[in-house]
């Protein structure tokens, strides 16, 4: 059995999407981390893990698991009109997880939000437009800043 | 009078009842069986003939027999057992071939031969089963009532075989049931009344009716698992045959991929739908979508990953429409939604903006990432149309206009998206007789030098003036007679004449001609090119062709050699529209290009126009670094003449020097020794 894990092709997704405007204004601070919500338990049972980004109505979002898996819950993804201008921006197989603890990290700008993490979120949201790998790599450290500061 | 006496007043009654309702439910079964016997085609008819056969010959024995033993002649009784076995099983073969004889296709041998063989087998199992019955008595038959019995037997069941055969209500069966019944009964108790017993003198009398009911009880119960297993084996293979039926229908109506309707399926719902219309006045709306791109998906990435995406797209177009529309692929990348109850254009184009969102989004397959788009051509009923034809059609030109309008999107149906579509159905008419008879004519535009301001030039240009509708813009036709092949016909007439116009000229004059991207990757175009200087004696020198930048994208190579075969020959070639396209510096470098001109669209923008300003002043440099003269198309004001000098144009072109004219008018400019002054 182990060696079916070890065989497994791994594979990491890079997306953006916008919340779709049909949503509610106050909905803006629920859906997301619904969204989070209903994926970490999903995601649980995929073997999927990753992060989602929340900032100034934009998802950012990685997904990285066995190819199949991760080719099905971004085609599920796909397929949801909470979304909105879905962007693929990468999609590489990779040898190990970025963030093999989290089934689904979330991380939003709500109105506790604080300024230094607002500013390096909207750092990430400029970085994905250009260097996706890079982006990638900030996103997991900005995520460990925030599991120190807590 | 005597059958009726001999059933109230020799008869045990309840074990009567009991034979009444066994020869009722068994008639019941039998003439389902019987019917389904006579109805199936092939072999399969033998082993219904056989299933029937037991169960009715089961039940015809076990009515005769319960009624047998409910029988009280005032004497001791006892029984055959193997007479009585081998009556009943008379009655299985005889039914059996009774129903052999029913299947035949000649009506009057299959009721008189097929009722007849089953009454007489009622008959015999009945009067066989008699001589099993042993009574200690004077027993005597009375012939009249027992030739009776016969006849009613006969009659009866050829009745029955008569009415079996052309079966079709609940009524038609009643009748058969009661006919079966009555033919069975009426031959057991008629039978019954021929059938006198004396006692004698002496003998104990009675039968054991206890023992005679337990034994007719036994006998029931058995002969009720017969019919059972009959009736069941009946309704079991029903039951399998509609569920089979269903699934042959579903796969008729279905695609098999996408496990969505097919156009089959599809039809039939928009005809139903149209029908509701009609009848209730139910607006919907018909939505036909076609996906862009899809062709090179299948090209590069295989059929199977093609397959995919097309149940993926399914997928998302019913995420798209509501719960309860009807989603249908008609055809290879072709879906089609009715969506119910719509009647507001809104709603129509909200749905379809949805569907057009959602398959623009990209599609993982297997590691691949396919990119497709829909375009939605829309129509509503009953406001576009209310019969499946007239929609589909009209959605059809909405769909058309949506691609020509740059797919991606989505249109509704308008009466002038119609209206252009005729235009340019007849264009395309007028077009290929046109083509036929030389209808063009070629006008040129002079072209000056910005040093000296005298003509040393003209673009040829084509004009097309149709019999019925005048003038046609070349921007209107062209694209046409590019989708109908006729452009590399028209362009190589467009060549000769143009060069045997410029023969005519000055030497000093040369001569621009369009060629079209289809033309320049004909590899016939360098001998055309030959041949028009040749048949005009023209010298190569003075020719110039023009060719724009797209018709380069992709296929350089092939361009490369063909343009470089004409360079050979002494021609000329500039790259026309430039700054519109992809601008390649590559495509400068690369190809023997002579001369850019600079799109008029620029020039107008002049000199307001800050870009513009920058965009002409960036190719005009770049002109004279690459060592390539430069003209300035579209010039219609002193301001913009005076423009463009400056920044160094070679030469100029449009409206404010002179307007297309004929050839003639050309050679009269150009006579008169009068000389234009541009400045």
């Amino acid at each position: 059995m182990t060696i079916e894990t070890q065989d497994e092709t791994l594979c990491r997704l890079l997306y953006t999407s916008r919340l779709a405007a049909g949503e509610s204004e106050d909905s803006a601070t629920t859906v997301p981390a619904a969204i989070a919500e209903h994926a970490t338990r999903r995601n649980a049972a995929s073997g999927i893990t990753g992060i989602l980004l929340f900032v100034d109505g934009q998802f950012i979002q990685i997904l990285e698991g066995p190819a199949p898996e991760v080719e099905a819950t971004f085609e599920r993804i796909c397929q949801d009109f909470r979304h909105e201008d879905l962007k693929l921006i990468d999609l590489i197989n990779v040898d190990e997880r970025i963030f093999p603890e989290w089934h689904m990290a979330f991380l939003g700008t709500d109105s506790e939000t604080r300024i230094a993490l607002l500013s390096e979120l909207e750092e990430i949201k400029f970085l994905v437009g250009v260097n996706a790998r890079q982006a990638v790599e900030q996103m997991r450290n900005l995520l460990d800043e925030q599991l120190e500061a807590a | 009078m005597r059958v009726l006496t001999c059933l109230v007043e020799d008869h045990n009654l309840s074990l009567v009842l009991l034979a009444v309702l066994m020869c009722l439910v068994g008639s019941y079964v039998s003439v389902r069986l019987f019917h389904r016997t006579i109805v199936e085609k092939d072999s399969a008819r033998f082993y219904w003939c056989f299933l029937s056969a037991l169960t009715a010959g089961a039940a015809i024995w076990a009515t005769h027999f319960i009624a047998m033993l409910g029988y009280r002649p005032n004497a001791p009784v006892t029984f055959d057992g193997p007479l009585t076995i081998f009556s009943a099983l008379i009655a299985v073969a005889g039914t059996a071939i009774g129903l052999l004889f029913a299947m035949h296709r000649n009506r009057r041998i299959a009721i008189w031969c097929g009722g007849g063989t089953i009454g007489l087998a009622i008959a015999a199992m009945h009067y066989v089963g008699m001589f099993a019955y042993r009574v200690d008595g004077m027993v005597s038959w009375i012939p009249s009532y027992v030739f009776a019995s016969i006849a009613v037997a006969v009659l009866l069941c050829a009745g029955l075989v008569s009415r079996l055969s052309k079966m079709s209500g609940p009524l038609d069966a009643m009748a058969s049931v009661a006919l079966l019944s009555a033919a069975i009964a009426g031959l057991h108790f008629t039978g019954m009344a021929a059938f006198v017993v004396t006692p004698l003198a002496g003998v104990s009398v009675g039968a054991d009716s206890a023992a005679f009911t337990a034994m007719a009880t036994a006998i029931a119960l058995v002969a009720f698992l017969i019919v059972g297993a009959g009736i069941s084996t009946h309704l079991l293979e029903r039951k399998t045959q509609s569920d089979s039926q269903a699934r042959l229908k579903h796969i008729a109506l279905h695609d098999a991929l996408t496990e969505i309707a097919n156009r089959r399926g599809f039809t039939a719902a928009l005809e139903d739908e149209c029908q509701k219309l009609r009848r209730y006045g139910r607006p919907f709306a018909l939505l036909l979508i076609d996906l862009d791109r899809f062709k090179p998906i299948n090209d590069t990435l295989g059929h199977p990953v093609g397959d995919e995406v097309l149940r993926r797209v399914a997928a998302r177009i019913k995420r798209a429409i509501r719960h309860g529309d009807f989603l249908a692929r008609p055809g290879g990348d072709e879906f089609a939604v009715i969506a119910y109850g719509i009647g507001e254009e809104v709603d129509a184009v909200h749905m379809a903006e949805r569907i057009v969102e959602i398959l623009d989004r990209p599609y993982i397959v297997d590691g691949n990432v396919a990119e497709l788009g829909a375009s939605v051509g829309i129509a509503l009923a009953p406001d576009h149309g209310s019969t499946a034809d007239e929609l589909v059609q009209r959605t059809d030109v909405a769909l058309y206009t949506a691609k020509q309008e740059g797919k991606g999107r989505s249109c509704i149906f308008r009466h002038e998206l119609s209206d252009a579509l005729e235009r340019r159905r007849l264009i395309e008419a007028d077009l290929r007789r046109a083509c036929m008879r030389d209808d063009f004519n070629l006008v040129y535009q002079p072209i000056t030098d910005t040093a000296s301001g005298r003509i040393t030039g003209a673009e040829a240009l084509l004009r097309w003036t149709c019999a019925d509708r005048g003038e046609v813009s070349p921007a209107e036709f062209i694209p046409i007679a590019e989708e109908l092949g006729l452009v590399s016909r028209i362009g190589a007439g467009v060549l000769k004449q143009a060069c045997l116009d410029a023969a005519k000229w000055p030497d000093t004059i040369d001569l621009s001609v369009n060629i079209s991207p289809v033309q320049l990757l004909d590899p016939r175009l360098p001998q055309l090119v030959s041949q028009a200087l040749d048949e005009s004696a023209l010298d190569p020198a003075r020719l110039e062709l023009e060719i724009t930048e797209t018709a380069l994208l992709g296929n350089d190579e092939i361009a490369m050699e063909i343009l470089q075969q004409i360079r050979d020959l002494g021609v000329r070639i500039s790259l026309d529209d430039f700054g519109t396209g992809y601008s390649s510096l590559s495509y400068l470098h690369r190809f023997p290009i002579s001369r850019i001109k600079i799109d008029k669209s620029f020039v107008r923008q002049l000199p307001g126009d800050q870009n513009s300003v920058s965009i002409i002043r960036a190719i005009s440099q770049l002109g004279r670094s690459m060592d390539m003269k430069i003209t300035a198309e579209g010039i219609e004001t002193q301001d913009q003449l005076d423009f463009v000098s400056q920044q160094g144009c070679d030469n100029l072109q449009g409206f404010l020097i002179s307007h297309p004219i004929s050839s003639t008018d050309l050679m009269n400019l150009l006579n008169p020794t009068v000389e234009r002054s541009a400045a």
